[in-house]
C-alpha cells in the first residue's frame, strides 16, 4: 500500500499501531514510552511518505521502531547486580483473558534483570542475531547467549512450577 | 576441584541449542548436536524444555490496553501537512446480532439487509468493531456487505469516493457486494486483499501468517513485494512473513469423487475449473480458449454424457465447439 493521504496513514495506523506498540513495549517495558516511540515514528513515516517504496513500508516501519527502542535502552545503565525484583503489577482491563500460565511466564520474563530481559526480547521477538544484539548493546556474543539461556531457564522454572 | 565432565558437556550443548533456537547453526554444529540428541532421552528432554520455554514466550506482553483514538489524535495534531480530508475519528459501533453466524455453504445466496441504509456514516468516518474471546459479531456494513467477525478480532471500515477499505486484526468472514467502481480492500499486517464481489474468509491474527480462503467470486491477494495472486473459489492462499512466501492450496473440490457419485456439480466455477473437471471425468483432452475470463458456470449433471454437457454449456455461453480425432476445443466468446 501507498501512503499519500491522511486516510492512508489512518489505514496503516489501524492495521499496525497495536502490534508496533506491543513490540516496542516488549523492549522498553514501559507502555507510555512505547506509544511515544511508535507515534513519533508514524509522524516520521508521514513526513517521508513520498520517498517510501510501496512494498516495504511495514518492514521499514518495524525497523524504525526497533532502532528507536534500541537507542533508548542503550543509554540506560544496565543492571549489573542481580536484585530480588519487586513483582510488577499486572495490567488490568485486558481485552484477552490472561491464563494463569501466561501470567507466570510474563512474570518470569519481567523479573529478569533489565539487560537480560532486553537481550531475550531482541532475540526472541525482534529476531536479531546474536552478533547484531552484541553490536547494538556493546557486549560479547557469548554474553548474549548466556543471557538468553538464563531467560529460558527462568521461563522453564515458571512452566514447571505450575505443574505441582 | 573436580568438575563433573557431564555437566560441562551439557553446558556446551545447551549453548548449541540456544544458538539453534535464536541464531544460526552451521552444518558441523548441527551434526554434532544431533549426535548428542540421539544419545539418550535425557538430552532430548533438555532440548524439549528449552523449546517449550522458547515457544511459550510467544504471548509475552501482548495483553495490553491501548487507547487508539487518543493515540491517533496525538498523531494528527503533530502532522504538518495540510489535511485535505476531514479528520478521521474512529468510533465504536456495534450492530444487532443475527440469529447465528453465517456458515460457509457453496449454495449460499447473498442477503442484503435493509437496515444498512441507516448505517451510512456521514463525513467519511472510519467505523470500528471489536469482539472479545467467545464472542462473534455479525456486521452490516454501510455498503451492503456483511462481515462475520470472529472472536478476539478488530475491524475498521471506511468508505470514500473511490474505495472501501477494511482493516482486520483477527479473523472474519466477508460477503462483499459487487461494486467495480469502489473496490473493496481488506488490509492486515503485510497483506492487502482486493475483492471483486465475493465471499471469503481472512485469518489475520496477531501471529504472523495471514490466510485468505475464497468460497465464491474472485479475490486478488498481495503481500509485501510479491506479485498479486488471483484466487478462485475453493482456493486458499496463505502468507508466511518469516519466509516471505505465498502458498496457494485447494480447499475442496466438489467433484473429486465424481467418478463414484456420477455427479458433476458446479457452483460459480470459472470455466478453467469446469473444463479441468470435465477432462478428468470424461478422460478427454479439451482445449479451452477464453475470451472472457469472468464467466462462471452453475449447474449439476447426473450421470451425464459428454454431448449433454456441451449442449448445456453452449446454451449458457456464447461459445464454439470444435472436435477432431485428437481433441476437443471449446472457445468461449462471451458470458451471455
Amino acid at each position: 500500500m501507498k501512503i499519500e493521504t491522511q486516510q492512508d496513514l489512518n489505514t496503516f495506523f489501524n492495521a499496525n499501531y497495536r502490534n508496533s506498540v506491543i513490540n516496542a513495549n516488549r523492549i522498553l517495558n514501559n507502555q507510555a514510552e512505547a506509544e511515544d516511540v511508535v507515534q513519533d515514528c508514524l509522524i516520521k513515516l508521514w513526513n517521508n511518505r513520498s520517498q517510501l517504496k510501496e512494498s516495504t513500508i511495514e518492514g521499514y516501519f518495524a525497523t524504525m521502531v526497533r532502532n528507536r527502542c534500541i537507542d533508548s535502552i542503550r543509554k540506560k545503565k544496565p543492571v549489573i547486580v542481580e536484585l530480588a525484583h519487586v513483582q510488577l503489577s499486572v495490567e488490568d482491563h485486558s481485552e484477552l483473558e490472561h491464563t494463569e500460565l501466561q501470567a507466570k511466564i510474563d512474570n518470569a520474563i519481567d523479573s529478569l534483570p533489565g539487560r537480560c530481559r532486553e537481550v531475550f526480547v531482541l532475540s526472541r521477538f525482534e529476531k536479531l542475531s546474536h552478533k547484531e544484539i552484541a553490536e547494538s548493546l556493546t557486549i560479547s556474543p557469548k554474553t548474549v547467549e548466556n543471557q538468553i539461556t538464563k531467560a529460558l531457564k527462568a521461563i522453564s522454572s515458571a512452566l514447571l512450577s505450575i505443574l505441582f | 576441584m573436580n568438575i563433573d565432565p557431564r555437566k560441562m558437556n551439557q553446558e556446551h550443548y545447551i549453548s548449541l541449542l540456544i544458538q539453534q533456537l535464536s541464531g544460526a547453526l552451521d552444518e558441523a554444529q548441527t551434526a554434532e548436536l544431533n549426535k548428542w540428541l540421539a544419545q539418550n532421552e535425557e538430552n532430548r528432554s533438555v532440548r524439549q524444555k528449552l523449546i517449550d520455554s522458547w515457544s511459550k514466550a510467544e504471548y509475552y506482553k501482548t495483553d495490553i490496553t491501548i487507547d487508539e483514538s487518543s493515540a491517533w489524535k496525538n498523531i494528527t495534531s503533530n502532522l504538518d501537512s495540510q489535511a485535505t480530508v476531514e479528520e478521521l475519528k474512529p468510533r465504536i459501533k456495534s450492530t444487532p446480532l443475527w440469529k447465528k453466524p453465517l456458515m460457509i455453504a457453496a449454495s449460499l445466496a447473498v442477503v442484503l439487509a435493509c437496515s444498512w441504509l441507516l448505517l451510512i456514516p456521514e463525513n467519511n468516518q472510519a467505523i470500528q468493531y471489536a469482539t472479545n474471546e467467545n464472542e462473534t459479531l455479525d456486521i452490516n456494513l454501510p455498503d451492503g456487505s456483511i462481515v462475520n467477525l470472529n472472536e478476539s478480532s478488530r475491524l475498521t471500515f471506511l468508505e470514500t469516493k473511490e474505495k472501501r477499505i477494511a482493516t482486520l486484526n483477527g479473523e472474519a468472514l466477508f460477503e462483499v457486494t459487487h461494486d467495480k467502481s469502489h473496490p473493496f480492500t481488506v488490509v492486515s499486517r503485510h497483506t492487502t486483499t482486493t475483492v471483486l464481489g465475493t465471499i471469503f474468509n481472512v485469518n489475520a491474527r496477531d501471529k504472523d501468517a495471514v490466510a485468505v480462503s475464497l468460497f465464491e467470486g474472485k479475490v486478488s491477494f498481495e503481500a509485501r513485494d510479491q506479485s498479486a495472486i488471483v484466487l478462485n473459489p475453493g482456493e486458499m492462499v496463505s502468507y508466511e512473513p518469516t519466509i516471505n512466501k505465498i502458498v496457494k492450496t485447494v480447499l475442496y473440490n466438489e467433484n473429486a469423487m465424481a467418478w463414484k457419485t456420477k455427479e458433476l456439480k458446479f457452483q460459480n466455477d470459472n470455466l478453467e475449473q469446469v473444463v479441468s473437471t470435465l477432462e478428468k471425468y470424461f478422460d478427454k483432452s479439451i482445449e479451452l480458449v477464453l475470451d472472457d475470463e469472468s464467466c462462471q458456470f452453475t449447474g449439476t449433471f447426473k450421470n451425464p454424457d459428454y454431448k449433454e454437457v456441451i449442449e448445456v454449456l453452449n446454451y449458457t455461453f456464447d461459445m464454439k465447439h470444435e472436435t477432431d480425432i485428437k481433441s476437443d476445443k471449446i472457445s468461449i466468446l462471451g458470458c451471455k
